[in-house]
């Protein structure tokens, strides 16, 4: 199917999911403010059905907004789903944010997005086939991931301890705290993050570098062994900081050490949550 | 009035080694930002923006106003604010960013003077150069501002070939630092509205800003803002690119043995901003903060001082991570008010 014929099939679905109220609301995407571009949409009424789109620019997860309060005040939530943005309902359900009652997920096979270039996570997709779906649109690609998926981790790793320190520093001055990042996130979910707990005030909200390192190392950490690559912080970030670095030495780590990758199986429990007696702890002061 | 590169690189050059902090469009791990400049080499000529605009040599995104030290119950403090101000030139601004400084302005002086921002302001000198090219997020023209337009610039140079600017005097400060520093300049003259006519052309007019505010007035339990703006992520991209927003928060941060009380850059969009002690937010949904901001940029601040707080720069517009646009929202709410399509008090959702 091409990426009109989807597109129709998107509608078509959606239609009929809305007029037989088997969901209150599709997110989905919409035409954007440029060719280039696409926004996040929900469609309530399905006379609106003809502003649902895929093409190669539908760059946002919309999982994103299957956590907050003013969508699911719509009735069950329709997702439109391209894989990376399911490893993040998978996520969602792990940690009992979201109920399998409260979603109907319409899977879409995802050949990629970016034009010309693909992005870059899309090179080392494993998931053009969504993980989990009610029903499926598209056909099964096979399309392999290429190799050398940390290659730009395993550089960083190269460095020395000053010149990754740096490197970092260089990076993390231009961090402006506008939590772009935070917020884009399906898995930042918080009511209320760190950052913005004030008694006491955990993190500083300045930028110096005090405060840049840790907001950045804080975002960062509370995702080890739950960032499922989607690359949404990354991309929102208007100072193009390079966090996907951060996350994928972390997705690295938690493969070697547990052996686990986020976002594959609901029914896993992810290391973070879990706890055995034999467990090694000789990493404690 | 005319002045060549080598002369106005000169001309930076000579100001710096009097003491001025010489800030221009630099590279900077990858991306355009305003930085104090080490060397003219390092000026970069060919963009259309920068990625934020200079409001942070003016407010900075962050920075301290005191410095406290407690000592049982005794708290000291020592203000902080003369050894921050720097006599700084502002090179490259871009006519909608100069345009925003006197919109500014208005809002740190009309009743409490911020002396951070006057004192800053006192102290820079703004050299504007004109546009020449655009990109599909611009909207100057739309709101009254125009690729060369001299609105807040101290002195405007417009690229007119050859390595050569046409100057534009726009202020005493600028016909100071003219005067000063003549043998600099030569006599000359070009022809300026033929030379913006290309990027005016490209820009146009997107929609008609006199029918907004009225529109805004009446609409404010529109089913608009569920429909168009729910998608916003409630993040401060907006906000912090925008040369026009100016909202801040003050924090101490610190130890119990003293610290610093912070200024820092705040935004309307984050569900923090209007939460009461209680516990209750007043703008409980992501449509009503985001209606907050088009309400604030072009019907409140228009009604309070009579100018738009929104220059057309086009940053929030390329930034924002959902692709919710300002320009999309104002041409929406534009054709909107030509349909006289509007939902009264009673019929809201
Ligand atoms: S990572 Fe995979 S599913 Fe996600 S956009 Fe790229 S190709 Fe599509
Ligand atoms: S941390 Fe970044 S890449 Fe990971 S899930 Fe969140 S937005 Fe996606
Ligand atoms: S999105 Fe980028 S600039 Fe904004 S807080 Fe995150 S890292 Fe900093
Ligand atoms: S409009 Fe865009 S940039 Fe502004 S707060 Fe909303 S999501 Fe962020
Ligand atoms: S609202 Fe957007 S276009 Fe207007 S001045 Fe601010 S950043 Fe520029």
């Amino acid at each position: 199917m091409n990426y009109k014929e989807i597109t129709e099939k998107i509608r078509e679905r959606a239609r009929e999911l809305l007029a037989t109220k088997k969901v209150g609301v599709i997110i989905g995407w919409a035409q954007g403010s440029t060719p280039q571009k696409t926004h996040p949409v929900f469609i309530t009424n399905p006379d609106d059905v003809e502003q649902l789109v895929w093409n190669k620019f539908c760059y946002n997860n919309l999982s994103e907004y299957l956590n907050r309060q003013e969508i699911r005040a719509y009735g069950r939530m329709g997702i439109i789903s391209k894989g990376c943005d399911n490893k993040a309902i998978v996520g969602l359900l792990q940690e009992f944010q979201i109920e399998e009652k409260d979603i109907y997920i319409i899977g879409v096979v995802c050949e990629g997005m970016g034009e010309p270039e693909p992005l870059d996570k899309c090179r080392f997709c494993d998931v053009h086939t969504p993980v989990l779906y009610d029903e499926l649109i598209g056909e099964q690609v096979d399309i392999q991931p290429e190799e050398g998926h940390f290659a730009d981790v395993e550089k960083i790793e190269q460095m020395s301890r000053e010149e990754r320190w740096e490197f970092w520093q260089k990076e993390f001055e231009k961090c402006i705290r506008c939590y772009a990042c935070r917020q884009v996130c399906p898995l930042c979910h918080c009511r209320r993050c760190i950052v913005d707990k004030n008694q006491p005030q955990w993190i500083d909200l300045s930028s110096h570098p005090r405060g840049n390192f840790a907001w950045n190392f804080i975002r960062a950490f509370h995702l080890a062994g739950r960032c499922i690559e989607c690359g949404e912080c990354e991309r929102a970030c208007p100072m193009n900081i390079p966090l996907m670095l951060i996350n994928k030495k972390l997705i690295k780590d938690v493969q070697e050490l547990y052996e686990y990758r986020a976002g594959y199986d609901p029914k896993a429990v992810p290391p973070i949550s879990t706890w055995r007696e034999a467990d090694d702890e000789s990493f404690i002061i | 009035m005319i002045i060549q590169k080598d002369k106005l690189f000169a001309l930076l050059e000579k100001l710096k080694s009097g003491g001025k902090r010489i800030i221009a469009p630099t590279k900077r791990e990858n991306i355009l930002l305003f930085s104090e400049i080490g060397s003219t080499d390092e000026i970069i000529q060919d963009y259309i923006n920068t990625r934020l605009s200079l409001k942070g040599f003016f407010l900075p995104r962050s920075e301290p106003i005191l410095e406290f030290r407690i000592h049982q119950k005794n708290v000291e403090y020592t203000t902080v604010l003369e050894e921050n101000i720097k006599p700084t030139v502002v090179f490259g601004v871009r006519p909608c960013d100069a345009g925003s400084l006197p919109i500014m302005d208005k809002v740190y002086t009309w009743d409490y003077i911020d002396e951070y921002w006057v004192k800053r302001r006192e102290s820079t000198i703004i050299i504007a150069v004109s546009c020449l090219d655009c990109d599909e997020a611009c909207f100057c023209t739309s709101l009254g501002l125009d690729p060369g337009s001299t609105k807040g610039s101290d002195i405007l140079l417009t690229p007119v070939g050859n390595d050569t600017f046409l100057v534009e005097i726009a202020s005493d400060k600028g016909k100071k630092l003219v005067e000063d520093n003549a043998e600099l300049f030569a006599e000359g003259d070009a022809d300026k509205d033929s030379i913006l006519a290309p990027v005016r052309q490209k820009l146009g007019k997107k929609f008609d800003l006199s029918s907004i505010q009225p529109w805004l007035q009446e609409n404010f339990f529109h089913k608009f803002w569920e429909q168009n703006t729910l998608y916003c992520i409630g993040c401060g991209v907006c906000t912090f690119v925008c040369p026009t927003c100016h909202c801040f928060d003050i924090v101490d941060e610190g130890t119990v043995s003293g610290g610093k009380r912070m200024k820092l850059w705040d935004a309307c969009q984050f569900r923090t901003f209007t939460i009461h002690a209680s516990g209750h937010n007043p703008r409980a949904r992501q449509d009503e903060r985001h209606r907050q901001r088009i309400e604030h940029k072009f019907n409140y601040y228009p009604k309070k001082f009579g100018d738009t707080l929104c220059v057309g720069c086009g940053r929030c517009v390329r930034y924002c991570p959902v692709d919710l646009s300002i320009l999309r929202i104002l041409t929406m709410i534009s054709q909107l008010s030509q349909t006289g399509s509007q939902t009264s008090r009673a019929e809201e959702k």
